[in-house]
């Protein structure tokens, strides 16, 4: 029975596959690309991590769960552990706020179509800037000696250690990735709003709703699916973030933005490579579980819709 | 049988001639020995330099020079050395092919039978050796030398700079530190966002100090040497400190912006950057090289043999007996002209015309200066990287500590790299 039921299976497999082939064609160029250049990539680094870091391109000599235990052993693991956590729990909701403000502000009437397209550019473009050279701009104006100090101090006003202090280097760098990342997410929130049918808002009106209560039972709702795209891919962005820790601050001073990806990238910089692929597993295998959780939640919500 | 015989001698005649076709091909057979490099473009009339001497007396050998960036250099070269071969001869700082020859499980080839035939081998001295070798052999063939000395800045409003402030003493260094900083500006830099460890290498072996954080047991020495790692460490975080503050921040770029902005008092100058520094408009302004204050009186003060640069050769190498000719012409006076006019540093310094070099280019050829190599640990304990990043972690919290916790932060640390020692012994 079950023979034939696979049987049958195959041969509608076949019959679709026959009948859409083109796009089979098209799938299948990509999975191959993804497959060589993504997953066996990803499955080398899991390999390696469960190597002696100095025979990783020799003897290959497997040393079990040992660079892993070590990790758990070492605290500036757990503090940069906690410090990615706090740097994406600060910045996911911080950047979904500000893009879903913006994304408000841009879909207002009131706006007129250039100078939409002004500041649609102007929050977009941050997120098509490169990365090191918005972080190296950055990190001159922060600088003791950058334009933000010199400002301070025309104002009378004394001269912060931005980069040199632990405090105000982690909110340096949670500025920084606002600045570059709330474009993409305020674009995203600004196709879903003008998918908003106009006609739920005048009806509204007419029954007598308020400003708030179309925010929160019309707008809102329909942002939904916006909402649990920008908060996966935020979180997935934050818990990685790397540029910003490497070019500006070299995660100090005194580890104080030693994100898990720049820890990571520091081990391999010294060619510990099983320590740096056992990091680079771990926080993989922490945001794909974080991610599904995140998913299964967002999908929940719109199963109960 | 006459027909016969008439057969054999055009079947002779004809492997004859084959065979001597066979011979004059492989004569001019050409071997070509490919050489990668850290450094770029601009280092290639180098490795050509060589080529046409060695051309002279080999003319079918050529070479294949190809640049990286250093990050995919240590990388590709550990693994072509450990697997792939297909390289011949790699070039960078001896430092770092330590540590590939470390991470190779000793994937590079003993040069001591070629240098010591080398006739050039004289101008090599004990302390390029000492950063050249691991395991009793020479590992890197020595090119040219990166030296360091202390810049000093001449032409700022409110300090001067005279024979009588030099900063040749601790106590002088300090002063004129100070009178920088009155002046607004940081007296010193040098980058603590990698490498933290290197300043202690300037100023305790430029002071003439050697086993300056490990001995050769390895023990940590932190301690021995306290009141100097304090010192240096008060330069950034003391009350009086005057280390430009961003320093914790910063690598080498960043350090470079810095000097070459003219914006800091004293800073690393190598024998490398000198040439180009003295040239007007390159930002640096008027600046002298001098040697590391002696951290006390009575000890020496001279420049810093912060490393060689030269070649290796991967035990896989494909064209060994090629690689080995290729070697015995870098120490030529045509292949140090050359490095000299690339890298503005060579082991012959007789090839160099004192009288074209720039005012602060001097001092690096200037045989009455001492010169103190670096401690190297790398090639004598297989463990060292593990025990390297807790020597590292250490000094960054200590440079990060109040004043108050400076002492007890290094005598930590102390033990946290003899407790390291014993866990990877």
């Amino acid at each position: 029975m079950k023979t034939i039921s696979l049987l049958s299976r195959a041969k509608n497999l076949g019959s679709l596959v026959g009948k859409h082939w083109i796009l089979y064609l098209f799938i299948s160029l990509f999975a191959v690309l993804s497959i060589v250049f993504g997953i066996y990539p990803m499955v080398r680094s899991v390999q390696f991590s469960f190597l002696k870091s100095n025979t990783v391109f020799t003897s290959q000599e497997s040393i079990g769960f040992n660079n892993y235990l070590r990790l758990l052993k070492d605290p500036y693991f757990w503090d940069s552990f906690r410090l990615t956590l706090l740097f994406t729990t600060i910045s996911v909701p911080l950047n979904l706020i500000s893009a879903l403000c913006l994304a408000q502000m841009l879909a207002s009437k009131n706006l007129s179509k250039g100078a939409m397209l002004f500041f649609k550019l102007a929050v977009f473009i941050p997120f098509i800037t490169p990365d090191v050279v918005g972080a190296v701009v950055w990190k001159q104006f922060f600088n003791t000696n950058g334009a933000m100090n010199q400002l301070l101090q025309r104002l009378g006003l004394a001269p912060v250690g931005w980069l040199t202090q632990s405090g105000t280097a982690l909110g340096v760098l949670v500025f920084v990735e606002l600045w570059k990342h709330v474009g993409l997410y305020t674009i995203i929130f600004l196709t879903n709003y003008q998918l908003i049918d106009p006609s739920m808002y005048e009806a509204a009106h007419m029954d007598g709703a308020r400003a708030w209560q179309k925010y929160r039972y019309i707008t809102f709702p329909a942002l939904r699916p916006a909402l649990v795209l920008n908060t996966v891919y935020a979180f997935i962005q934050f818990m990685k973030t790397y540029t910003v820790s490497r070019i500006i601050t070299f995660g100090g001073p005194n580890y104080a933005t030693n994100f898990l990806s720049y820890y990571a990238y520091s081990k391999y910089e010294k060619m510990d490579f099983g320590s740096a692929t056992a990091i680079a597993t771990m926080l993989f295998i922490f945001i794909i579980l974080l991610t599904l959780v995140g998913m299964r939640m967002g999908g929940n919500e719109n199963e109960r819709k | 049988m006459k027909r016969f015989i008439v057969v054999l001698v055009l079947l002779a005649l004809l492997v004859n001639f084959a065979t001597a076709k066979g011979t004059v091909e492989e004569t001019a057979k050409e071997t070509v020995i490919t050489i990668w490099y850290e450094g770029g473009d601009a280092r290639l009339p180098f490795f050509k330099a060589v080529e046409a001497e060695m051309q002279k007396d080999y003319p079918n050998y050529r070479i294949d020079a190809v640049t990286f960036d250093n990050a995919t250099f240590m990388t590709k070269v550990l693994q072509t050395v450990t697997a792939t071969g297909g390289v011949d001869l790699v070039f960078n700082d001896a430092s770092r092919l330590l540590t590939i020859n470390q991470q190779s499980g000793g994937g590079f080839a003993d040069l001591s039978p070629v240098f010591n035939t080398d006739p050039n081998k004289a101008l090599v001295t004990a302390g390029d050796l000492k950063l050249s070798s691991a395991d009793g052999g020479l590992v890197v063939y020595p090119i040219n030398r990166s030296i360091a000395g202390l810049g000093v800045k001449t032409d700022v409003s409110g300090v001067r700079v005279t024979d009588e402030t030099m900063p040749k003493t601790w106590d002088k260094f300090l002063a004129l530190g100070a009178a920088f900083k009155a002046a607004g500006m940081p007296g010193f830099t040098m980058h603590l966002g990698s490498d933290p460890g290197q300043v202690f290498n300037l100023f305790l072996c430029g002071s003439g100090m050697s086993d300056i954080w490990l001995n050769k047991i390895p023990e940590c020495q932190i301690v021995s040497k306290l009141e100097y790692y304090k010192r240096v460490v008060s330069v950034y975080a003391g009350a009086n400190a005057f280390w430009d503050k961003d320093a914790t921040s910063e690598g080498f770029a960043e350090m470079y912006n810095k000097i070459l902005s003219g914006s800091v008092g004293m800073f690393r100058v190598g024998n490398w950057n000198a040439g180009n520094w003295d040239k007007p408009g390159s930002g640096v302004g008027e600046y002298t090289v001098t040697t590391w204050p002696s951290m006390e009186v009575g000890m020496e003060s001279g420049l810093v043999l912060l490393n060689t640069r030269g070649l290796a050769m991967p035990k896989n190498a494909p064209n060994q007996e090629a690689a080995k000719t290729y070697l015995r012409y870098v120490l030529s006076k045509e292949a140090q002209s050359a490095s000299f006019k690339t890298m503005g540093s060579c082991i012959d310094v007789s090839v160099v015309d004192t009288a074209v070099l720039s005012k602060n280019q001097k001092i690096f050829f200037d045989a009455s200066k001492k010169l103190f190599p670096i401690d190297t640990y790398v090639a004598q304990f297989p463990y060292f990287p593990q025990i390297n990043e807790v020597f590292e972690k250490g000094l960054i919290r200590a440079f990060n500590a109040s004043p108050a916790l400076i002492e007890s932060t290094l005598i930590e640390l102390n033990s946290q790299v003899n407790k390291a020692i014993q866990e990877n012994k």
